[in-house]
């Protein structure tokens, strides 16, 4: 399944957030969004998961308008994982998962349901978990659960918020490594939101860069890193090289003077 | 794996309070100034069911018009109260708000207030002259509050500081009303501010018991949703709850549960605050079992405070209003302390 945003405009009150934006999710690629604080990536996010109505411009989820479904029928195609998604009950990590088969069921749950989850669970190693308190987590395992929760949601389509924000290295390795595999197992679209721009280097099929609430260049990683693109959108110096396995390895030397000038 | 999930430990919970419940009722019947134990009160029901009327008049009157209503009203009222505390704490993601905090307690204390001092009369109502005023203003007063929080962006956080200020006001009044009423009134008032069962009925009862039923049907089929909302609302959003209807919906039903309860009882506070969390406490996080365990844990609770407020200080009766917020300051301080993680997110 592919979701397609055209020519997207959003405004919170009369601040422009968004300014023509489109792209496309593609099943089985994992597309990045990448750019500074405050270049619109969560609200992108939130505009493609149905969250947030765009002002102008329209969603397609393969050819049918995104405005037209119900919120159930939205919630069964489209996943989202907000950043920091913390429960503010004190509830066990089985309960958590169990809310991502909310869309499937109306009151009673199913064994198909309980099936769901146990796999979830089971595909992101938590199955010794389900009857621990979330709260009582590290860092890395509520984000696997919140993960998990999205599993068993069974979207086609994925979108992810910093799903590295708060990880240490190794958490953030396995994280992106998950999302790799279940794009290819699952044919996901995969959307995610990330602050590492070698990460984003390492695990993008699609790169998204966006500044001052607009693209500003989208394509393959070799194509966006650029050292040029660097230094306009995030004001930095840097090296971009190749290194082994055709990787690329970002290399920020120094900050620019003055900060970059609005466009436009 | 199933057992994590294996409804049989919350439904066991259910079925002992229940019970509980049921327990408090025969010890509730057989409590009273007249001294009739279990047993007259036992076989004078048996003697009802089974239409053997062999029971003296007095002993018929006190247990069907004076015991019988009054512990079926605290039932009744507790569960009343106990599920518009579980339906605003949940929407409102909040585990210290209840429909009190919202403006509802004392949008009805100016409703009745109004009533017993100046004869107005909202409804035009007659012989339910105080509960009509009190259930329209209750209504009008959470009403406000929303609508109110919906002139900026309806956060939770700003429904709740709606609900103060709404609050605040209608205090005003009551306190302006206080003032300038005769003693007699003014008696009047103090005295529904408090709270009580005394005067329970049987018609109260029947009118109550179907709009505390409905509450819980409208509260249980917005079970999933508060389930998603205690996720967060952008969660549930993305989960497909239309958070906007959900909270609607609820607040709607809280405040008219409320509103119905408190128009007969006058202000009872902190049942809508306490039974929730004991009802979390003994069932988990699962709104399908939250809901009906908190309807039957403010119906012990109410019964419970109104059996010992009544026979504490003998003869005299405490209103139940006084008991509970005895109760309820305590418990809140409680939660304030040492529940923290309930409510710091």
């Amino acid at each position: 399944m592919n979701l397609t945003a055209k020519d997207l405009d959003f405004a919170y009150n009369s601040r422009p957030v968004l300014e023509r934006i489109s792209l496309m999710l593609n099943p089985g690629r994992l597309t990045v969004l990448i750019g500074p604080n405050g270049s619109g990536k969560s609200t992108l996010l939130r505009c493609l998961d149905g969250v947030l109505k765009p002002r102008q411009g329209c969603l397609f989820l393969e050819d049918q308008e995104l405005s037209r479904l119900t919120a159930r029928e939205l919630a069964r195609r489209i996943g989202y994982v907000p950043q920091n998604a913390s429960p503010l009950t004190s509830t066990t990590v089985s309960e958590i998962v169990l809310l991502g088969r909310r869309p499937h069921l109306r009151f009673r749950i199913s064994d198909q349901d309980r099936d769901k989850v146990a796999e979830s669970l089971d595909a992101l190693g938590l199955t010794g978990y389900s009857g621990r308190f979330f709260d009582e987590l590290s860092g890395g395992e509520k984000q696997k659960v919140i993960l998990a929760r999205a599993l068993a949601q069974e979207t086609k389509i994925l979108l992810l918020d910093e799903p590295t924000s708060n990880l240490d290295l190794r958490h953030q390795l396995e994280v992106l490594d998950l999302l790799t595999s279940l794009k290819k197992t699952r044919r996901l679209s995969l959307a995610v939101s990330l602050h590492d721009l070698n990460l984003a280097a390492r695990y993008a099929d699609d790169l998204v860069l966006l500044h001052q609430g607009r693209i500003a260049v989208a394509g393959p990683p070799e194509q966006v890193l650029t050292p040029d693109s660097l230094a306009r959108v995030y004001g930095v110096r840097a090296l971009v090289k190749p290194s082994d396995k055709g990787r690329l390895h970002i290399d920020v030397q120094a900050t620019l003077q003055p900060e970059p000038e609005v466009e436009g | 794996m199933n057992r994590n999930f294996s409804p049989s430990r919350q439904i066991f919970c259910l079925a002992a309070l229940m019970a509980v419940v049921m327990g408090l009722v025969f010890v509730a019947t057989s409590v009273g100034l007249s001294g009739f134990g279990l047993k007259t009160v036992i076989s004078a029901l048996w003697n009802w069911l089974t239409q053997a009327a062999n029971e003296s008049d007095l002993t018929r009157m006190i247990v069907f018009e004076l015991r019988l209503p009054r512990v079926l009203l605290a039932l009744v009222a507790g569960a009343g109260l106990a599920l518009a505390g579980t339906g605003v704490q949940g929407v409102l993601m909040n585990p210290l708000v209840s429909p009190s905090v919202l403006g509802v307690s004392a949008g009805a204390a100016f409703g009745a207030a109004l009533a017993l001092v100046l004869g107005v009369d909202l409804l035009g109502a007659g012989r339910y002259l105080v509960v009509a005023n009190a259930f329209v203003a209750a209504s009008g007063a959470m009403l406000l509050a929303y609508a109110l929080a919906r002139l900026r962006r309806s956060s939770r956080e700003t429904i709740i500081l709606a609900g103060i200020a709404v609050g605040y006001i209608f205090s005003g009044l009551v306190s302006l009303l206080q003032y300038i009423a005769r003693d007699e009134d003014l008696r009047s008032v103090v005295f529904w501010l408090m709270g009580s069962l005394w005067d329970a009925r049987m018609e109260t009862v029947i009118l109550l018991t179907p709009i505390v039923l409905a509450g819980l049907a409208i509260l249980l089929f917005l079970a999933w949703d508060l389930n998603a909302l205690g996720a967060g609302e952008e969660m549930a959003h993305s989960l497909g709850v239309r958070t906007g209807r959900t909270r609607l919906l609820a607040l709607l039903t809280a405040t008219f549960l409320t509103a119905s309860v408190v128009a007969f009882t006058g202000s009872i506070n902190f049942v809508g605050l306490m039974a929730p969390h004991m009802a979390r406490s003994l069932v988990g996080s699962d709104h399908r079992f939250v809901v009906p365990a908190s309807a039957l844990v403010g119906a012990g609770l109410l019964l419970a405070a109104d059996t010992v407020a009544r026979s504490l200080v003998w003869p005299v009766e405490m209103p139940v209003g006084v008991m509970t917020s005895l109760l309820g300051g305590p418990f809140f301080i409680y939660l304030l302390l040492w529940r923290k993680k309930d409510w710091l997110s």
